[in-house]
């Protein structure tokens, strides 16, 4: 399609698909359509009348000028980079797991139930709620696994749609099941505080270390293991993988069951560093904003990080912006367009714009050596 | 060159396409004159369908311009062409399935009546086949025709509808011999009556048996056009290939082994649900080459996936090296010693999307050395993928370039080389050579040959005769999921294994 655009819209100049992958290409080019988003970010802003580059220095120094604000910066932060981890993993193997946000709460009620009625040492109970935070995001996957695998039916649409499901419980067990009569006002509805908190060094929470070593052991999964190797083809070519005998069942089932658990740590995480209290409020979409971590990863593990901590930083601008009186929208819409272009970019970096000119003066030169052959006839 | 004694028919000039990362046409021209049959030769990609189909209203040129009698026009569309006269009869048919053939003739036409019925239709298809001297049962449905019946429909729908110029795209590549021969005869009787037809080919012994004149094409453009009789097949093998051709590979007599793979009434359905082997009984030795012979959609595709487990069997057993492997999964039927050069390459030998590392390993990274532990050794992993492209002459600049990125060719010698490298016992090679150009034709056959001198039975299942002939050392044919026949490639003739390949059960006096 692109193709017929450009030849439509130059007669001069011919798109060519490339053979050959280069990895440091692809970067160029995503990094050119974020600078570009960037760009038009800002004549909107400007054409409201604000200073875009005072406010993206006021974003900048509320950020990383001040311990607070790195520290919540790397909080927010960390369920952004885990989700993305958990949505790299199922789409590696072309799996779309769409249902972060409802296993993160999923994860989250498992580790209140913990935190709320088991005692115990803080680091015991805490290593229980981690893995009742795996086990619940685990559980909640399993309905879609089991409905696509034994009878066929999307995970798309299976996973989309238990998302509200979990939301809803978790309204119900923090406004009526469970909810902690003392509160009142805007931090109402919600289940009496966990006394369990994550470990924190110096300015990074515990949290934030745990996504880490997640996308780290993602990486060597992807880049060292036979495992890893499977699921990349059997993401890249399903029938190639069932022709060599590879088992396509059984690495579905396992990647979308992790893919489950590694969105349950994230409530768990979210729980246990930030809210302390279980309700529908527990998540602000970040489910959600995994998937767009990582869609701008592509397929690169590593890239998690990067791409994470920018999205956090928009985030964070965005906040900000509402206090000052704009809306957050500006800032939906900004990362709207960052996706679109980004993959844009990742569908133009496979190709090449060669002229109408050099591509007739190689034909030329074809045409010269054939000459001789003719004259044979 | 020849001297153009009339105006032609059709002239075809300078003709300009371009594909997204190929130029088809660069520049080619061609001419037809009136009531003869014109051969367009050229090896795979040297852009004949293209142009033919630039000339029948599919594509449209880049550059270029289309002459009918001696008048510029414009075809952009199929109907343009019609109106011109000029029709065509592609490669894979356009007909559906589930309709009849009084139907399908009348699908889409502008003289089909309003308000019709099937009794009408039926009636209006006897006239019109009548009046061509073609036999057909208006009221039969396609899908229960022979290839060569439902080819003939095609013809009839494409006359009715008022062509003068046929185009046929490589008509005989699903028919038997004798269809084949039953087509030539139907081309020859329509030059007589005044109509003109260009042939599409890469087989040169086609274009000597029906053709007036012959078009080369190479590379997108002419190389030249010369009358039949002055022809003979070495020289257009030259016009076309553009390098001397090898002789016919040698054929070295082999002492054969014992069986190695036996095949024991095997019955499995396709993926329909309908029967497609019926007691399916052979028997491959060591040391051989066994051509299965059959026209499409007779097993032969369900045939690769039992043997290599990948499908399952409702009856029968298979025994390899005498041990039974029924109902073995894929992975261990591999690691046993058998390969399996897939039907498809792109759907299921390579991964276009990935490097060739990825593709290079798809067999060695469960085991020693590429494996260890959970860990995929990255060294063991390269070293695998670059021996298996040095060993089978796969060029490609490094094994980080995708897949997608090689030519046919290359694609094709890497899936051979790498299933050689597991085929310890038995290599079941399907359609292995099929869309290659003649170079790596020939190195894939001889690669199979050299294959076999090791003392590795080799299963060769394709549809083409050629192929079959020149390297299997015995030939089976396979029809509706059985085996009809069984020679000695020596003593094989291709006139019966033509007519067992279109379910005809005579002149089996060869047979063993």
């Amino acid at each position: 399609m692109i193709e017929t655009l450009v030849n439509t819209l130059s007669p001069r100049w011919k798109l060519q698909r490339r053979g050959n992958y280069s990895r440091l290409r692809g970067y160029v080019f995503k990094i050119s359509a974020v600078i570009i988003s960037l760009l038009i970010a800002r004549w909107a802003i400007e054409s409201t009348g604000e200073s875009a580059i005072e406010l993206s220095q006021t974003v900048l120094n509320m950020t990383f000028k001040t311990a607070f604000g790195r520290k919540q910066f790397l909080k927010l932060a960390t369920p952004l980079i885990i989700n993305g981890a958990a949505m790299l993993l199922a789409l590696r193997m072309q799996l779309f797991n769409f249902g972060l946000e409802g296993q993160l709460f999923v994860g989250a009620f498992a580790a209140t139930a913990i935190g709320l009625n088991i005692d115990g040492p803080p680091s015991l109970i805490l290593i229980l709620m981690f893995l009742g935070g795996m086990a619940g995001g685990m559980l909640y996957a399993l309905i879609p696994t089991l409905m696509r695998l034994k009878n066929g039916v999307s995970e798309i649409l299976t996973t989309l749609l238990l998302n509200p499901l979990a939301i809803q419980f978790a309204a119900f067990i923090g406004m009526d099941a469970w909810r902690d009569m003392s509160l009142a006002g805007a931090t109402a509805n919600a289940t009496a505080q966990i006394p369990y908190e994550l470990p924190a060094y110096g300015e990074i929470n515990g949290g934030f270390i745990i996504a880490v070593l997640i996308v780290i052991v993602l990486w060597l999964a992807f880049a060292n293991t036979t495992w890893g190797y499977e699921v990349t083809i059997v993401g890249a070519k399903m029938n190639a993988a069932r022709y060599v005998g590879m088992p396509v069942v059984r690495n579905m089932f396992i990647v979308m069951l992790v893919s489950g658990a590694i969105a349950g740590i994230s409530g768990m995480i979210q729980l246990a560093e930030v809210t302390h209290r279980y309700s529908a409020r527990l998540s602000q979409s970040y489910g959600w904003m995994g998937i767009n971590v990582a869609i701008l990863a592509g397929y690169d593990p590593l890239a998690i990080l990067p791409w994470g901590l920018f999205l956090t930083l928009l985030l964070f601008a965005g906040t900000i912006l509402k206090a000052k009186g704009m809306s957050l929208e500006v800032v939906i819409a900004l990362t709207g367009l960052i996706l679109f272009l980004t993959s844009l970019g990742e569908v133009l970096a496979n190709y090449r714009l060669i002229s109408i000119a050099k591509l007739e003066k190689q034909v030329r030169n074809e045409e010269d050596a054939l000459e001789e052959e003719r004259s044979f006839l | 060159m020849v001297t153009q004694v009339e105006a032609p028919l059709v002239k075809l000039e300078n003709i300009w396409k371009s594909f997204p990362g190929v130029l088809a046409n660069k520049g080619a021209h061609f001419d037809l004159q009136a009531g003869e049959v014109h051969a367009l030769l050229g090896e795979n990609g040297a852009g004949k369908t293209t142009l033919m189909n630039i000339l029948a209203g599919l594509y449209r040129a880049d550059q270029g311009g289309i002459f009918v009698e001696s008048n510029q026009v414009e075809i952009r569309h199929p109907q343009d062409a019609i109106a011109h006269g000029i029709g065509m009869v592609h490669q894979h048919f356009r007909l559906v399935n589930n309709l009849s053939v009084a139907e399908n003739i009348h699908l889409g036409w502008e003289q089909t009546p309003r308000f019709t019925s099937p009794e009408a239709l039926a009636k209006r298809t006897e006239t019109l086949s009548a009046e061509m001297e073609f036999d057909c049962d208006p009221y039969a449905l396609i899908e229960q025709l022979s290839v060569g019946e439902q080819q003939r429909i095609e013809i009839i729908k494409v006359l009715a509808r008022g062509a003068r110029i046929l185009i046929l795209d490589e008509p005989t590549a699903v028919l038997t011999p004798q269809e084949a021969k039953e087509l030539f005869k139907t081309l020859r009787k329509m030059t007589d009556d005044g109509r003109s037809i260009i042939f599409i080919t890469h087989k040169l012994k086609e274009v000597l048996d029906v053709s007036d004149r012959v078009t080369v094409l190479r590379n997108g453009r002419n190389i030249g056009t010369l009358p039949t009789a002055i022809c003979d097949a070495r020289a257009m093998a030259r016009l076309m290939v553009g390098q001397h051709v090898s002789l016919p590979l040698e054929r070295k007599r082999q002492k054969y082994g014992e069986t190695i793979l036996a095949l024991d009434n095997l019955t499995a359905k396709g993926d329909h649900g309908l029967a497609s082997l019926n007691g399916f009984t052979l028997n491959l030795r060591k040391g051989e080459i066994l051509g299965v012979a059959g026209v499409s959609g007779n097993g032969q595709s369900e045939l690769a996936e039992v043997i290599t487990g990948l499908r399952a069997l409702e009856e029968g057993k298979i025994f390899l090296d005498d041990e039974d492997w029924t109902g073995k999964p894929a992975a261990e039927i591999a690691e046993a010693g058998v390969g399996h050069i897939p039907e498809d390459r792109n759907e299921m030998g390579l991964v276009l999307n990935l490097p060739v590392l990825h593709s290079a390993i798809m067999r060695g990274y469960n085991n020693e050395p590429l494996r260890k532990g959970l860990w995929l050794l990255k060294n063991e992993a390269a070293a695998l993928a670059l021996r298996l492209m040095a060993e089978g002459d796969v060029r490609a600049p490094n094994i980080g370039v995708l897949v997608r990125g090689l030519s046919g060719g290359n694609q094709q010698k890497l899936v051979t080389r790498r299933e050689i490298d597991i085929a310890e016992k038995v290599l079941v090679a399907m359609h292995p050579t099929r869309g290659l150009d003649v170079a790596a034709t020939e190195a894939v056959r001889q690669a199979l040959i050299e294959h076999r001198d090791n003392g590795v039975g080799i299963l060769l299942i394709s549809e083409d005769l050629d192929e079959i002939f020149s390297i299997a050392d015995r030939i089976a044919v396979i029809y509706e999921g059985q085996i009809t026949g069984l020679f000695d490639a020596a003593q094989a003739s291709r006139n019966d294994v033509g007519l067992l390949m279109g379910g005809s059960r005579v002149g089996m006096e060869n047979m063993r």
